[in-house]
């Protein structure tokens, strides 16, 4: 009877660990609401910490590794142009510009007053020898995007004329990005600065870099001259912190430990919990659409006969991948842009809508049976439920998990049929066909296509651009080198004592972040 | 021959082996590191420039003998990734890992020889059932399930324990310990399970020995029994198993530095494995190896101070 009732509390102790586990912080309850930006009393003193999956590896925008530096360097470096959610481009440090009807050439209009935090003059010298540097650097990541910028004509301290080789009529798109950072002169004549691990005082943004601790963290101080944006760096210390782990991202905001956190939106599981961590607690959940795809990436050269694609996209269900999977989290789309962001078709029609019939008729016409997909090991759920998609036409999956580097290199080397991954905007819709079709190795080779790439992007009239654009939206379907899924939201986890973090976000992908107008409330509300 | 001779001999023999073998194993890989490390826009080009720059188009052999002639002049070569030197990487991330460690270690010899010895006082009776019951939990129990546990617990619900991060010891003990509390907790669970099943075994063995019930017959206090009996009989066992785990301890910090958010040698690991960071997986590797070398050492040695028969029938 003893050993029995021993059992039992036992068994009633594990009981009671496992539900506190399970359920211990999450109740029911309202999502707290984001403090007014007009009314908030900001504490100009406030310290704020964010964590998330972007790794800080260095400051350089020309030599950025990956776009996740962006988040680290924009509190630093100001850019000519800035994007908003949705894509609009508003000015930043410059004032206006105008593009010439033909398009090959901009003039624009620099901001005065400004001065980079090692006090030299931000002018129209100061452009050139960014924009050069952006150009000339023989590792520059940008100069792909300034090929047609042919030279810089100062025609005032603070006014420049841009001439192109060819019509350019995205180049202030381009100068939103790193493209368009603007580095000191001095800093950039220093032979010895090495901007990847010390910008120092480099930038003209609201924010110098107190501490680097390169793929850990970087902490910022506010720049102690007035910014020349009285809206940018509301808050005393800044930090932004690499966290991989999502759980531990989410125990430490949960814990009040940090201010801000990424959820990794990949991950549906993640998104569900952040949703309960919200519920009546003192964190939001700010969520907003990104032109990021999920999208299973094709290796054209293993996979040449287009009744292959084709089988593939058709006999993939993205509707019930984004129902049923992310529940909400990613919508499901067969185009490469998303609703609300520039190129999109409004009146697009699906090429090869979802139809397994159909889509084992071309496999097994094309005699094909066998297909891989490489993935970052610990994202199965896509994989896997594609594996089962294309069970039901008669195709065998081989799922080849792997590290980033291991998927990513099985990949870009011919070694295997697809990769599951997302593809982000790369600027321009052309651009971002061009890097799709091009640079990110699916190895599609379509002189049509490249000719419909050029014709977008040397577009001036903005009917031909909408007409070219939407050309060029369904050309990249009809190719099928790639299996459109869904766009993804992005949810991060904030303080509600946050103010302008929705701001922040601009959409380009879902970590990207640009902290310079978040602030805190204070403790005292205006009267 | 001597422990210190044996070890002479067998450190070099043991690096070479342990950093060949690493080094053989990521070049068999599959993977570029230079694809990762030339960004998401670069060109072939682009990759070859940085495959040439790390060095990465030279054979093997060639790669592995230009870090060992680096070794010899202590130049553990420079990070892919983070452009830092790799003996300065690894000396940045040691004291979060160093902390850790030892903290656990602490509360593995504590907790888990004072379970195993209470658990004898009357064997087969309810303390000794309880400390089964633990011990096969503690051992059975993932230690990243308890790490996220003893969040929920401390962190998330009471609000008594700091979730993540590390506060150096140098900017105060108690935000250290503080910090260090629940991570160490969890990594020593399970060495603490082992040793009290261990410490459990070889006590009652030696309880079970002639002289020990001469001893009790004599009407020796218990007390004293165990510590002057006891303890150096069945120590011997205890040390041994001790010493494995500590180094199986070291390779747990992987887990719970990422559980805890906590940057040491741990996340360090990963970070460079899954980054294929050749240079820092080999310093880290050549570390482990020294410091299991050395535990190895302490554990041969401290058989001496616990009982001196052993050195002499190895003598003889």
């Amino acid at each position: 009877m003893a050993v029995h009732t021993s059992r039992r509390l036992i068994g009633a102790a594990a009981l009671a660990v496992t539900m506190l586990a399970a359920g211990c912080g999450y109740g029911p309850g309202s999502a707290s609401e984001a403090p007014d930006p007009g009314t908030a009393v900001l504490d100009r003193e406030a310290d704020l910490i964010a964590a998330t999956t972007a790794v800080p590896t260095g400051f350089d925008p020309h030599r950025e590794r990956t776009s996740g530096e962006r988040v680290y360097y924009y509190p630093v470096f100001d850019r000519l142009t800035r994007a908003e959610t949705g894509g609009d481009i508003v000015p930043m440090l410059a004032d206006s510009w105008e593009t010439a009807p033909d398009a090959m050439s901009m003039r624009m209009s620099l901001r005065k007053g400004v001065e980079f935090h090692d006090g030299s003059p931000f002018d129209a010298s100061a452009l050139v020898a960014s924009i050069t540097r952006a150009q000339q650097l023989p590792d520059s990541v940008v100069a792909p995007f300034l090929t047609t910028l042919e030279r810089i004509e100062i025609v005032g301290d603070h006014e420049v004329v841009l001439h192109y080789s060819a019509p350019t009529p995205d180049m202030p798109t381009v100068l939103a990005g790193p493209a368009g950072a603007m580095i000191s002169p001095a800093a950039l004549a220093d032979p010895t600065r090495d901007l990847r691990v010390d910008p120092g005082t480099a930038g003209t943004g609201p924010y110098l870099v107190d501490k680097f601790v390169p793929s850990q963290s970087v902490r910022y101080v506010r720049a102690a001259e007035e910014n020349w944006d009285p809206d940018a760096g509301q808050l005393a210390r800044l930090e932004i912190r690499f966290i991989a782990d999502d759980r531990t991202r989410d125990s430490a905001i949960r814990a009040g430990e940090i201010d801000v956190s990424y959820v990794n939106s990949v991950v549906a599981q993640s998104v569900r919990q952040a949703q309960l961590a919200a519920q009546g607690s003192t964190l939001r959940l700010v969520d907003v659409p990104t032109s990021q795809l999920a999208a299973l990436w094709i290796q054209s050269d293993r996979l040449p006969d287009h009744r292959v694609r084709e089988a593939l996209v058709r006999g993939i269900d993205r509707d019930a991948i984004a129902d049923g999977y992310y529940q909400g989290g990613c919508v499901p789309s067969a185009q490469l842009p998303r609703e609300g962001f520039p190129g999109y078709v409004d009146d697009f029609v699906d090429p090869y809508p979802y139809d397994p019939a159909k889509a084992r008729e071309l496999a097994a016409e094309a005699g094909w049976t066998r297909f891989e997909i490489s993935y970052t090991a610990g994202r199965e759920a896509l994989p896997v439920i594609v594996a089962d998609n294309l069970a039901e036409i008669g195709v065998e999956t081989v799922l080849r998990p792997g590290t980033s580097i291991e998927a990513l290199t099985a990949f870009r080397t011919a070694q295997s049929d697809s990769f599951m991954y997302s593809m982000a905007s790369e600027g321009t819709l052309a651009d971002t066909v061009k890097w799709t079709t091009a640079d990110s190795r699916l190895s599609y080779d379509d002189p049509e296509l490249a000719a419909l790439v050029e014709q977008a992007s040397r577009a001036v009239d903005p009917e031909d651009r909408e007409r070219i654009n939407a050309q060029l939206v369904t050309a990249v379907a009809e190719a099928a080198i790639f299996v459109p899924i869904c766009h993804y939201n992005t949810y991060f986890l904030v303080a509600s004592d946050v103010v302008g973090f929705d701001e922040a976000l601009n959409g380009e992908s879902q970590f990207m972040m640009d902290l310079r107008y978040v602030g805190r409330v204070g403790e005292a509300e205006p009267s | 021959m001597t422990t210190l001779r044996r070890v002479v001999i067998t450190t070099p023999i043991l690096f070479l082996l342990v950093t060949f073998s690493v080094f053989a194993m990521m070049a068999a890989a599959p993977g570029d590191p230079a694809i990762d490390l030339a960004g998401q826009n670069a060109t072939d080009e682009d990759v070859a420039r940085v495959r040439a720059e790390l060095g990465l188009d030279r054979s093997f052999l060639v790669q592995y003998w230009n870090w060992l002639s680096g070794v010899f002049t202590g130049d553990f070569g420079t990070s892919y990734s983070r452009r830092q030197p790799v003996a300065e990487l690894i000396a940045s991330r040691l004291e979060p890992t160093l902390s850790l460690a030892l903290v656990a270690i602490v509360v593995a010899v504590v907790l888990g020889v004072a379970l195993g010895v209470l658990a004898t006082v009357r064997p087969g009776g309810v303390l000794d059932r309880i400390v089964g019951v633990v011990s096969s939990a503690g051992i059975a129990l993932p230690q990243f399930w308890v790490g996220m546990l003893l969040v929920m617990v401390f962190a998330l619900t009471l609000r008594t324990m700091p979730a993540t991060g590390y506060v150096p010891l140098s900017e105060g003990v108690a935000p250290w310990a503080a910090h260090i509390v629940l991570p160490a907790v969890a990594l020593a669970v399970m060495p603490a399970a082992e040793l009290a099943r261990h410490t459990r075994g070889s006590v009652l063995e030696v309880l079970d020995k002639d002289h020990i019930l001469t001893a009790r017959a004599k009407g020796i206090p218990t007390w004293r029994i165990y510590t002057m009996h006891v303890a150096r009989n069945a120590g011997i066992p205890i040390v041994t198993v001790l010493g494995i785990r500590i180094a199986q301890l070291l390779g747990g910090t992987v887990v719970i530095e990422t559980v805890f958010g906590i940057q040491g040698l741990g996340t360090l690991t990963i970070d460079s494995v899954l980054g294929r960071d050749i240079p820092t997986i080999l310093g880290i590797v050549a570390l482990a190896a020294a410091v299991v070398l050395v535990i190895n050492l302490l554990v041969d040695l401290s058989y001496r101070f616990i009982d001196p028969r052993t050195v002499n029938r190895v003598a003889a």
